[in-house]
């Protein structure tokens, strides 16, 4: 028996009102039907809570854009769910966010694109900064835990120490310095993305020196796969500690897995949730390390990044079985190499429409 | 063990589980659940940071978990340790620490 999933990934909607170039949404997130209605969410919720979930994370797409967010919510209290909205902000509003917290919302994960209105506005083709500002300060009046969370690339790496001291200002308890990872729209403007080794360099000795200082958030910084010689272990590993469900009802080990041709995942509303995590054909394709290729196979470190990313493999090799080509032992790792020579080249954003 | 939890018996030692935090309890036993963070509480390290829902110096938490178990010894380092790593963890806060 697999262990119970701690962690349910809630996705309400793929709508937004941003536009980043490097979300990670499906490519034809608009074919996608907005199905679960806040009833069957707070079914799922019940069931997530007898399988042993304790945390759900509502986000999407942009949660807020659902007029029924607060029903969603108060069936995730009902459940005995640690309730945490992942948000961009808008169209959210702080008077919102105060109901949300009277409803049992715990925390909030604020995304910025950059330390500035300009820079930030610019990155999500969409202005919004002044409303993530409030956000943020409303989360932080309220009591409940701020996470501000910046996606980094090439283009807003030298921000890094103006975004550190902006989490410092806001009081957040935590900053999350991810740096873009290629799947979704990020992989088609990789080219645009992706920071010079330099850059990531710089940037990683400022995160270093600001960890040191006392009293601030603590600050996580996510190296991207591309300049790291072992792959992550992506979601702690394929159906292992967190459980995805899209806004379609599809029950998924990562937001992106529904993606991958050939496997077969079943849906919350057709199916018990238990049966989705536990026996879903699809769920079970990368679990643990017994479908593992060499050189996974063989290698000591099998059970620390669990194979890396099954939908990175697929991506760039067209085989979701393969090892991740983001780790040096994967015969395949050259391409991860010319992409980073790539860096060099000066390349537009494609917005996500 | 740090000697600031370690020490006297003053008011200001008191520790008491996160304001952000919540211990919930599921069939494989207790969990500790943060912002965006969870992990499950092995061995009485539930018992432990139930005791902190109401704000205690570690001498005290040290002094109740003896009474209940006489017969565990080295309560005292293992506690003050595991004290220590939910408060670097952000799961336990210092009183003395919590603004407003």
């Amino acid at each position: 028996m697999n262990a119970a999933p701690l962690n349910l990934i809630a996705e309400l909607t793929y709508r937004c009102p941003l536009q980043c170039p490097y979300c990670s949404n499906p490519l034809a997130f608009r074919e996608y039907r907005e199905s679960l209605s806040a009833e069957d969410w707070g079914r799922v919720f019940r069931e997530a809570a007898e399988l042993g979930v304790v945390h759900v994370g509502l986000t999407g797409g942009e949660p807020s854009t659902r007029k029924d967010l607060e029903q969603i919510l108060s069936h995730a209290q009902d459940a005995d769910l640690y309730a945490h909205l992942v948000t961009a902000g808008m169209p959210l509003t702080p008077d919102r966010l105060s109901d949300l917290a009277a409803l049992g919302l715990r925390s909030v994960q604020v995304s910025i694109q950059d330390a500035d209105a300009e820079g930030s506005n610019r990155i999500a083709g969409t202005r919004s900064f002044e409303e993530k500002m409030a956000i943020c300060e409303r989360t932080r009046s309220l009591g409940l835990a701020l996470t501000l969370n910046c996606v980094l690339h090439r283009d807003n790496l030298a921000s890094v120490p103006e975004v550190i001291a902006l989490a410092r200002r806001l009081g957040a308890d935590r900053l999350e310095l991810a740096n873009t990872q290629y799947h979704g729209w990020a992989l088609r403007n990789r080219a645009a993305l992706m920071p010079t080794r330099g850059q990531l360099a710089k940037a990683s000795a400022e995160v270093k020196a600001a960890q040191k200082i006392p009293g601030g958030p603590t600050i996580l910084f996510v190296l991207p796969d591309y300049y790291a010689d072992r792959p992550k272990p992506c979601m702690g590993g394929w159906g292992r500690l967190a459980m995805v469900v899209n806004p379609t009802g599809q029950v998924l080990p990562c937001h992106e897995a529904g993606e991958l041709p050939g496997l077969d995942f079943w849906n919350a509303q057709t199916h018990p949730l238990e049966a989705c995590w536990q026996d879903a054909p699809g769920m079970k394709a990368y679990r643990g390390t017994d479908w593992m290729p060499e050189p996974c196979q063989s290698c000591p470190e099998r059970e620390i990044d669990f194979g890396g990313c099954r939908c990175q493999a697929f991506r760039l090799l067209g085989d979701s079985s393969a090892t991740d080509p983001a780790c040096a032992k994967s015969p395949d790792h050259g391409l991860i190499v010319s992409a980073r020579e790539e860096a060099e080249a000066e390349v537009d954003f494609q917005y996500r429409r | 063990m740090n000697p600031d939890i370690d020490t006297q018996n003053r008011p200001d030692d008191r520790i008491a589980l996160s304001p952000h935090a919540d211990l919930k309890t599921r069939k494989e036993g207790d969990i500790l659940v943060l912002p965006e963070r969870a992990m499950r509480l092995g061995g009485s390290g539930g018992e432990i940071l139930r005791l902190c829902l109401e704000p205690r110096t570690a001498d005290e938490i040290i002094a109740e978990l003896s009474q209940r178990h006489p017969d565990v010894s080295d309560l005292t380092s293992s506690v003050g340790a595991f004290l220590d790593e939910m408060i670097e963890l952000g799961g336990l806060v210092r009183c003395s620490e919590v603004s407003s």
